[in-house]
């Protein structure tokens, strides 16, 4: 086992080291409902959210995302920075830290912090150290911005609450779907006490009303040959008995030394990324059950990568063809291409006795024509068949 | 909300009053639902007006002096939207001056959010405002480092390289026509592009 420890450089390499260490950690969404006053401060949090760069895959940086450091007791195989890999090592110090983010929010270079952390010596040793530089970014600096924060496994409740109190959103990686499956891949984790513990605790500390934007959690794809069923499984406990605001995917990104070898290609696995993405959009903003998914599933519990999940389920029903002038808002909802805003326009128009009699008009109100046609029947015509579209596509 | 639509529309370059007129007489509903070709064209053209407002937003970079002012040159801002744009960062930070030079002038607001404009550069403008104000210390030690650096550094860090894809890269260059993909040949595009 090699480390090389090496005498802090200067802050542009920790950043460049910690950034790299950060970047497999999704932040996708940097929106907070929390409504800031006063003079005496710098920052706000923007309802939306904005994208200050976007890298070539297309993800967005928005944020200030650093590692406090990339040293870690612990030896997770997926990780690149697992006590045993022999990426060089940094660390920041919370001056430094304050310092930089500060530096780059002014100039509007980024729309807030989001901060992670090796577990350095321990849990608690390295949160404190992480709170001592939020103390630093709020009291010093006065920023009443954006703040997001990886609470670390086995963070102690007394620490948590104090990061919850700093913090806009937190979030604990659960990584994989189950305990056997994350013992496959990092023995020295407990998933009871070291995750779902500390994600009770932070549930606890919302429902008394800290961090506004709620916690969130993030799976790795495709380390353990976990099934897309474990993966919803979980996920949708996760929403029902811990709160949880959302769930993020990372397709697994095989990384040097590690004896984990990825079980599809990374294309297959990135599109499966894509499609836990999808289904899970469609739980949580199109009315559809978890049940509903697993219909889709095949036999080994995996949602079918060659048809668009929502076409899939739209084959299941037997709502369609449906008249566009007459459905519900539930029903569009279900259709291929028709999203919320064109949902919510056509049942608008509807109020005002504007209704739609051709194609033309669905385009205006934003489906996509091409997807709606074998679903919907506009002005008493069907246009496409399901067997024709099913042939095209 | 209709309200909004025509607001935005106000600041387009293109607009006419004969078109706001009409816009005015439609239906709150038909705008806000797109139910009519017209309002189509009206919400698309507010569309261009909001995009470019959040373009700035988003990747204007703003330069610090130690007396508490943040400033900038607009040179890519293709509608009216400098008033917008000083609202939003005056809000963001409270306690600064920010002076804006676009090619209609200087835009700024002072410690009271008032918008002042005048026909001078953004220069002198600047040494206008530093002779009033104290320096901050807090400010003069963020101002010390390379962030320019220290933001390549970090841009270069995120990238995931077996993530690439060119698809992805291309259709959104068309959304957003100012964003240039980060890589090792063109890292510094980003913030050259305004600095140009």
């Amino acid at each position: 086992m090699i480390i090389r420890l090496q005498p802090m450089g200067s802050l542009e390499r920790k950043i460049e080291i910690l950034g790299e260490a950060s970047k497999f950690d999704v932040c996708a969404s940097m929106a907070s409902p929390r409504v800031v006053s006063g003079s005496n401060r710098i920052g706000n949090p923007d309802k939306a959210g904005i994208c200050h760069a976007f890298t070539p895959d297309g993800r967005c940086i928005s944020l200030f995302k650093v590692l406090m450091t990339n040293r870690c007791i612990y030896d997770c195989k997926y990780c690149m920075n697992r006590c045993s890999s022999a990426k060089e090592k940094a660390m920041l110090e919370p001056m430094e830290l304050a310092r930089a983010f500060m530096g780059l929010y002014i100039r509007n270079y980024v729309e807030g912090l989001f901060l992670s952390s090796g577990v350095w010596k321990s849990a608690y040793d390295t949160v404190q150290k992480m709170i001592d530089s939020l103390q630093i970014i709020r009291m010093k600096y006065h920023f009443k911005g954006y703040i997001h924060i990886k609470v670390l496994p086995g963070t102690e409740k007394n620490q948590i609450k104090q990061l919850m109190e700093i913090a806009d959103r937190v979030s604990l990686n659960v990584e994989l779907p189950n305990a056997s499956r994350l013992s496959e891949v990092c023995s020295m984790k407990n998933y009871e006490t070291d995750i779902i513990k500390c994600q009770k605790h932070i549930q606890q500390n919302i429902k008394e009303g800290l961090v506004p934007a709620g916690q969130t959690t993030q799976y790795i794809v495709g380390t353990a040959g976990e099934s897309d069923h474990e993966i919803m499984e979980n996920l949708h406990w996760e929403y029902k008995n811990l709160d949880l605001k959302r769930g993020y995917f990372s397709a697994f990104t095989p990384v040097k030394g590690s004896s984990i070898k990825p079980h599809g290609s990374f294309q297959q696995e990135r599109r499966r990324e894509n499609f836990l993405y999808r289904v899970d959009w469609l739980i949580r903003k199109y009315e559809y059950q978890i049940g509903d998914i697993f219909s889709i599933m095949d036999d080994e519990g995996m949602i079918p990568l060659h048809t668009d999940p929502k076409i899939s389920l739209a084959f299941n029903e037997d709502i369609f063809p449906l008249d566009v002038n007459e459905a519900t808002y539930s029903e569009l909802l279900r259709v291929p291409g028709i999203g919320e805003t064109s949902a919510r326009r056509i049942i608008n128009l509807r109020k005002v006795n504007k209704k739609i009699t051709n194609y033309r008009d669905l385009q205006r109100s934003g489906a996509v024509v091409k997807r709606v046609k074998p679903f919907l029947i506009v002005n008493g015509k069907r246009q496409t068949r399901i067997t024709e579209f099913l042939s095209k596509n | 909300m209709k309200k909004d639509v025509i607001d935005s529309l106000s600041r387009h370059k293109d607009v006419s009053i004969t078109f706001l007129e009409k816009i005015k007489q439609i239906p709150k509903e038909i705008i806000e639902n797109v139910g009519s070709d017209i309002a189509r064209k009206a919400v698309s053209m507010s569309w261009e007006v909001n995009g470019d407002l959040h373009e700035h937003k988003a990747f204007l970079r703003l330069s610090i002096s130690p007396h508490g002012i943040l400033y900038s040159k607009l040179t890519k801002m293709k509608h009216y939207n400098e008033i917008p744009l000083l609202n939003f960062f005056k809000k963001r930070f409270p306690t600064f001056v920010i002076i804006f030079e676009s090619t209609r002038g200087i835009f700024a607001a002072d410690q009271n959010p008032s918008i002042l404009t005048a026909n001078f550069s953004l220069e002198e403008a600047l040494k206008e405002w530093e002779a009033k104000l104290p320096i901050d210390p807090l400010l003069l030690d963020l101002n010390e480092d390379n962030y320019q650096d220290l933001w390549e550094n970090f841009a270069q860090s995120q990238i995931i390289h077996r993530r690439k894809s060119s698809k992805q890269v291309i259709s959104l260059s068309k959304k957003w026509k100012n964003t240039v993909p980060i890589d090792k040949s063109s890292s510094k595009s980003l913030d050259v592009f305004f600095n140009e």
